[in-house]
């Protein structure tokens, strides 16, 4: 391994092989077409969309910078959605609260003289002889 | 002329094809050279040389002399060498044959290798070791290319390509001590 007759190239190649290879990449690199590439076609539209794409954001920016805002950031409410989120917070029922139905009956309830008072008035004899 | 008279000249106007010719003189043996020690066969080699030069000559434009030419020459002429050999390789799986087998036949039967039997013996085991293995032994051996050189070529760090040449040069002794 360490022999510099080693390090000696054995390959070979046949005679005027190098001038050869010369005047055969010389003839391709001549007919070869380097601009029609799809990426070297796009490259100028691309980057003009680019600069558009980079003057418009900044322009963006410098007006959403600037403007008046409402004191909210990023959020915004108007009164109908006010309305809606009092309702919603107003008008739920939990049904399986029974803590909820006592306080209800507690606040509503009603002398039996009154409901009787009220039939008598409200509905025949036959009616009430009937309930029985 | 130096690798920056030679870019100098390729940025003139109307200059662009004479400069790419002095760049295809100054290294198209070089290049070759190196491929055919990857792949072995002479015509193999040719082709995959003027594939290189042919991406060389796309891409030049883009060249920002972060590296020196002739090493973005030996990258690409490298790179195109490890993508034919992959496919050879995938081709000859499919195949259910063994590509560095097919390597040392080629070998063997080249009318353009004059070695002797110590020097055939040497490049079989060359074609015995990984595509990339082989790639940084043969800039070390036979190039006498510096690790800094080797690793603008290959983006490889020079510790793991001092590991890699070492494992390399390991391996090829001892497969000439088996057979002297």
């Amino acid at each position: 391994m360490e022999n510099r007759h080693l390090r000696d190239n054995p390959y070979s190649v046949p005679d005027g092989y190098f001038s050869t290879l010369q005047d055969s990449i010389s003839e391709r690199v001549s007919s070869s077409k380097r601009g029609t590439r799809l990426w070297n076609i796009a490259r100028p539209q691309l980057a003009l969309v680019a600069s558009f794409a980079v003057v418009f954001l900044i322009a963006y920016a410098t007006i959403n910078l600037f403007s008046p805002g409402d004191g909210n950031g990023d959020t915004f409410t108007t009164e109908e959605a006010q309305v809606e989120a009092l309702y919603v917070k107003t008008s739920f029922v939990d049904f399986y609260d029974s803590s909820a139905d006592t306080l209800y009956s507690e606040e509503e309830s009603i002398d039996p003289e009154e409901i009787v008072e009220y039939l008598s008035s409200n509905t025949g004899i036959i009616y009430l002889a009937s309930l029985d | 002329m130096t690798d920056k008279e030679l870019l100098d000249l390729y940025r003139e106007e109307g200059k662009q094809h004479y400069a790419f010719n002095l760049i295809v003189k100054t290294y198209s043996e070089r290049l070759y050279w190196h491929v055919r020690k990857m792949v072995a066969s002479h015509d193999d080699a040719n082709d995959i040389v003027q594939n290189s030069f042919l991406k060389a000559w796309d891409a030049l434009p883009d060249f920002r002399e972060e590296s020196r030419l002739y090493t973005w020459l030996y990258r690409i002429a490298t790179n195109e060498s490890l993508t034919f050999l992959k496919r050879k390789k995938t081709r000859a799986l499919l195949s259910l044959t063994d590509y560095s087998k097919q390597l040392e036949n080629k070998l063997e039967s080249d009318p353009y290798f004059n070695g002797d039997k110590t020097q055939m013996a040497l490049h079989k085991a060359i074609l015995k070791l990984p595509d990339k293995q082989r790639a940084v032994f043969n800039m070390r051996y036979f190039e006498e290319m510096k690790y800094e050189e080797i690793s603008e070529v290959t983006g490889t760090s020079v510790g793991a390509l001092k590991a890699s040449y070492h494992h390399a040069f390991q391996k090829i002794q001892q497969a000439m001590e088996e057979l002297f």
